[in-house]
């Protein structure tokens, strides 16, 4: 075991640290560099000083060719300091901090959800293959597939403002809006919170049904199973106790694309229903060309799922003995 | 069959202390891991005319020392003199690389076991034989296609198949294509990578005895590579039992049949189904598996799965000896063993 | 019902293991494929609509009725119903919309159209209408269908009385050649790194697929913002075009590669390669003949089934504004009127027309690409 996690972790370092080339493309990307786009984005009233002006330049080494100005960049980085979102006027660490745990709230759930929904449902599709239920999971997963989160959103605004009355969007409804903390304001939180879940749970929800339906479905033609059921053993003990354990794990694994495309989903679902987490933050960012901002959060966000799926792995391994340490 | 080992002729093809090791490399942490030795030291001469056959366990290496003979593969070390054509230098065909090794490539040429993969389901007939032509600059155009016409015919297809693609034939005559393609250059030496292992039986016996016609019509050197030993006592002169990378016997096929030396080599052919219900011989089963090539038994490789082994065989590796003219054996009792060859029945059954 | 099983088994490949006479039929591996995508139905229906979508998209001043930019007086008027029966219970044997007319809520100060069944407008095929420029170079005037007097708007007008269904049609010229291009961008950039990744294996091989695994992990839609933002934004349109498709099919290009990689792999393994080797082929020719023609059918299926994500991803960004902006019509920007919550309730179809098109040719690539996924080895069971 700890080989593998001394292979794994090593394997990660790589990872993360052409994530954070690429997130310094990002951040180089745009003509001009960022203390110019930073004076042309200040009002009028605000002085700054030429010595503030330097003392910027020389601190993200603005002067100095590509490497020396990202190894300053990155070790900054790993100081904690991400730079001055100047549309904010503050320190990128500080927006994050506001901002992250509510993404890491909606995304977390979601990943459950998606695979507490989805391992059960495929295990009837593919054990009650072409059954009219598995026609109606079918079908409900190929539009999943196809209806993008944003359009989800927007289509769950129109419902329940058409056909409920209702408000959707925002983190709280209007009533707890200025509200003090109570068990009601907490309940409303969640429930809002709750309509973002289903929303982008429900791509990740077909895609995985989708595998886990194929894997078992192929576990379930091996010649063992013939075998058992010869044996006599009833059918759902014998499913659970064989093919499904086989089938899970390769399924638990793709998380490694699961987790990205959640974080993807809660972003942009964030930015329709207007929830407070780095979504909105990132696009605000990106349109106001704030560059510091916007990579730093892609690159924490990246971050994020690359250390999902390590622990994912891990407890895969750990689970699992048959796969290779 | 056998006049061929009499002969005195100088070797088309010595093989000299060849081997070919996997891995081994050593990582950017930690000590170097042990190769596999998939080919570990082996050593014959083939002659011209002859047909060389190679027998052992899957896994044993075989098909690997064919690749490297065809030079599929590049060995790790040693040597493969070959004597060309016109030439009285042998040339090593283990050191020569990239264009230096063209000319030779022309006359070592190669069957495989599997008919699906040995073709490429994309191409027609014609480009599937007609390549080596094109590629060797040998034949053009119109020249190419009544060349692969004649050698279609040569195996026992028709011309007008040229046009067809691989998946309307059958295994058989999958086979006979990939034959016809090893046949486009002309070659002096055919490395026959158990060319009929996948086959059915009646359809063996065919591929088989074409094998045999081609071989006396073009005067072909062949090394064939099987696990079968029927079909090795049909058509082989000399074979060799290779056990993990290692030449463990070698001698002509007669005397290997009629008593073996090595203990292995007994136990490959008790393994052999007999046709004579009334046969009283006791199977000897080999107990365990294939030696790991990676971390290979002390000693004699072979003693933790052989039956009359002593104490000496696990400390003491032996070496390849010739205990009789033109037998070599790789064994410490080799002297003191008596053991039996597999029975006559064999060759009807394949013949029938 | 027979006839299709008449049809199936005339088309079923002669049996192979016919020991002597082999059947007269060439039969191509292609050919193979296509017999088994052709059992898919639905993936063949897909592939019909998505024909016929693009050929809509190549003749969009013909197909659409009126010019997607010119306004009319018709503000937000919902989509007419087409009729064959009038108020009268007379039936027509040319279908006809009705005219709007249009008073506005005094609340809200929202138009409210109802239909006026005095105003017949008979649909008419190849009709005269407003002038477009055909493929860029021909002018003409004929539409495919629509009223000779008064108007139609099947799909309804949005806030400058424009014709939502010519901005449908218009717009799919944008949307799904965004898709197609960048896919193949997507499709160069995977075989080579892919190829590469695959061929020479060792030290190249770990760091291509390390980079692989990052952008992998990288949350698409953060990185599609991120790079999007570098597009200035006083481009013209066309090159605005052309830096969405690069930065669309820079992270895209991943999974070919990742395919590429796979099969190239495991045809390195394959005899007929190694037998090309031992007859002395050359490595780029073993590379064209051998390799590349083997493992394309694969590399088609995960670019059908890449499609939608690009298509997605267009839609994405035009409607979070950092894509495609107005006065340049792709659904994404279509979508961009849903931002305003009054536009979601009270004028849905603005939106719903759009977000349609996108859910139903992302179901029909996602339908073609399952059906090619089973054609593409067409010698399995």
């Amino acid at each position: 075991m700890l080989p593998y996690v001394a292979k794994r972790s090593v394997q990660m370092l790589v990872t993360v640290f052409v994530i954070s080339i690429i997130a310094f493309i990002v951040i180089q990307l745009p003509p001009g560099d960022f203390v110019n786009s930073y004076l042309a984005t200040l009002s009028g009233g605000q002085i700054v000083t030429q010595d503030a002006v330097a003392a910027l330049r020389a601190q993200f080494g603005l002067d100095d060719n590509l490497a020396v100005q990202y190894f300053k960049w990155i070790t900054n980085l790993l100081q904690g300091n991400m730079g001055i979102s100047f549309q904010y006027q503050r320190t990128v660490i500080d927006l994050l901090s506001e901002r992250l745990p509510l993404t890491l709230a909606i995304t977390i759930p979601t990943a459950f959800f998606v695979y507490a929904v989805s391992i059960p449902i495929g295990i009837y599709s593919a054990v009650r293959q072409y059954s009219p239920l598995d026609y109606v999971f079918s079908l409900v997963g190929f539009i999943g597939l196809a209806v993008p989160n944003f359009l989800f959103a927007i289509i769950m605004i129109y419902v329940t403002s058409r056909y409920f009355g209702g408000n959707v969007g925002g983190l709280f409804s209007p009533q707890y809006e200025l509200a003090p903390w109570s068990i009601g304001k907490v309940l409303d939180m969640m429930q809002n919170m709750s309509i973002a879940i289903l929303i982008i749970g429900t791509s990740g929800t077909a895609a995985t049904i989708r595998v886990m339906r194929g894997m078992l479905l192929d576990e379930l033609s091996q010649a063992y199973v013939e075998t058992a059921r010869a044996k006599g053993l009833s059918e759902w003990r014998l499913i659970m106790k064989y093919p499904v354990r086989v089938a899970i794990s390769p399924v638990l694994s793709t998380i490694g694309f699961t987790l990205p495309a959640l974080i993807s989903g809660t972003e942009i679902t964030a930015t329709v229903l207007n929830l407070p987490t780095t979504g909105p933050l990132l696009l605000n960012a990106v349109r106001s060309q704030d560059m510091f901002l916007a990579a730093s959060i892609i690159f924490v966000l990246s971050i994020l799922t690359v250390i999902g799926t390590f622990i994912s792995d891990l407890l895969l391994v750990w689970a699992d003995p048959r796969i290779k340490l | 069959m056998s006049e061929h080992t009499t002969q005195t002729a100088t070797p088309i093809l010595s093989v000299r202390q060849l081997k070919k090791h996997y891995g081994g490399k050593k990582p950017l942490f930690g000590p170097a891991p042990n190769p596999l030795r998939a080919v570990d030291g082996i050593s014959f001469d083939v002659i011209e005319g002859e047909t060389f056959g190679i027998v052992g366990e899957s896994g044993c290496g075989k098909t690997t020392l064919g690749r490297c003979i065809a030079r599929a593969l590049e060995p790790t070390d040693g040597q493969m003199l070959y004597r060309p054509k016109d030439e009285k230098e042998p040339v090593d065909l283990a050191r020569l690389k990239g264009k230096a090794l063209r000319p030779y490539r022309l006359d070592v040429q190669m069957i495989f076991q599997d008919p699906i993969s040995s073709l490429n389901p994309r191409m027609t007939l014609l480009d599937i034989i007609g390549e080596p032509m094109i590629v060797n600059g040998l034949a053009k155009g119109a020249e190419v296609k009544r060349r692969v016409g004649e050698l279609l015919e040569r195996v026992g297809l028709r011309a007008d198949h040229m046009s067809r693609y691989p998946h309307a034939f059958s295994g058989g005559q999958r086979q006979r294509i990939g034959i016809a393609r090893a046949l486009a250059l002309n070659p002096r030496v055919i490395v026959c990578d158990e060319p009929v292992s996948a086959l059915d039986v009646s359809v063996q016996a065919q591929i088989l005895n074409l094998l045999q016609d081609l071989q006396t019509e073009q005067n072909l050197t062949y090394l064939f590579i099987a696990h079968d030993l029927g079909v090795v006592e049909y058509l082989c002169d000399r074979v060799a039992v290779m056990y993990v990378g290692e030449i463990v016997e070698l001698s002509d096929t007669e005397r290997l049949f009629d008593k073996p030396l090595h203990p292995y080599t007994e136990a490959l052919m008790s393994a052999v189904p007999e046709a004579n219900p009334y046969s009283v011989r006791q199977p000897k089963i080999l107990e365990g598996d294939l030696a790991n090539a990676v971390n290979r038994p002390d000693g004699c490789h072979f003693h933790p799965r052989c039956s009359y082994c002593v104490n000496r065989c696990r400390t003491e590796e032996p070496q390849l000896r010739e205990l009789e003219p033109g037998r070599w054996v790789r064994c410490h009792r080799a002297e003191e063993l008596s053991l039996s060859g597999a029975s006559d029945t064999l060759v009807e059954g394949v013949e029938a | 019902m027979t006839q299709m099983v008449d049809e199936r088994v005339a088309n079923m490949p002669p049996p192979a293991d016919a020991a002597e006479g082999v059947s007269n039929r060439i039969i191509s591996p292609t050919r193979l494929m296509w017999w088994k995508f052709k059992k898919h139905k639905l993936a063949v229906a897909s592939g019909i609509f998505l024909i016929l979508a693009y050929l809509a998209t190549i003749f969009a001043g013909f197909v659409s009725p009126y010019d997607p930019a010119s306004r009319s007086n018709n503000l937000y008027a919902p989509p007419q119903g087409i009729h064959f029966k009038d108020a009268e219970g007379n039936f027509h044997l040319q279908p006809f919309v009705y005219g709007y007319e249009m008073t506005r809520d005094l609340d809200t100060l929202r138009p409210v159209y109802t239909t006026d069944t005095d105003e017949i407008y008979p649909l008419r095929l190849f009709v005269q209408g407003e002038s477009y420029r055909l493929f860029g170079l021909f002018d003409a005037d004929i539409h495919l269908f629509g009223v000779e007097d008064g108007y139609v708007h099947l799909a309804g007008t949005d806030d400058f009385g424009r014709d939502m269904l010519s901005r449908l049609v218009y717009g799919a010229q944008i949307s799904l050649s965004v898709g197609i291009i960048s896919v193949l961008l997507s499709l160069v950039l995977g075989l080579v790194i892919g190829g590469i990744s695959g061929l020479y294996g060792g030290m190249i091989d770990s760091f291509i697929q390390r980079v692989i695994e990052a952008i992998i992990a990288i949350p698409t839609i953060p990185l599609w913002l991120g790079l999007a933002a570098a597009v200035p934004r006083d481009w013209p349109p066309v090159y605005q075009y052309f830096a969405i498709l690069a930065v669309l099919s820079l992270i895209s290009w991943t999974s070919t590669a990742r395919v590429a990689r796979g099969r190239f792999l495991a045809l390195r393994e394959q005899d007929f390669v190694t037998a090309a080797k031992v007859y002395g082929a050359s490595q780029p020719r073993i590379i064209r003949k051998h390799l590349v023609p083997n493992l394309m059918s694969y590399v088609i299926v995960t670019l059908t089934l890449a499609v939608p994500n690009i298509i997605i991803g267009e839609t994405a960004l035009s409607f979070l504004g950092v894509g495609l902006k107005p006065p340049t019509v792709s659904w994404g920007v279509l979508l961009q009127e849903a931002q305003s919550v009054q536009i979601v309730q009270f004028y849905p179809w603005i939106w719903i027309g759009p977000a349609l098109c996108v859910i139903l040719v992302v179901l029909a690539f996602n339908f073609v690409g399952d059906g090619a996924r089973d054609a593409a080895d067409p010698f399995s069971r």
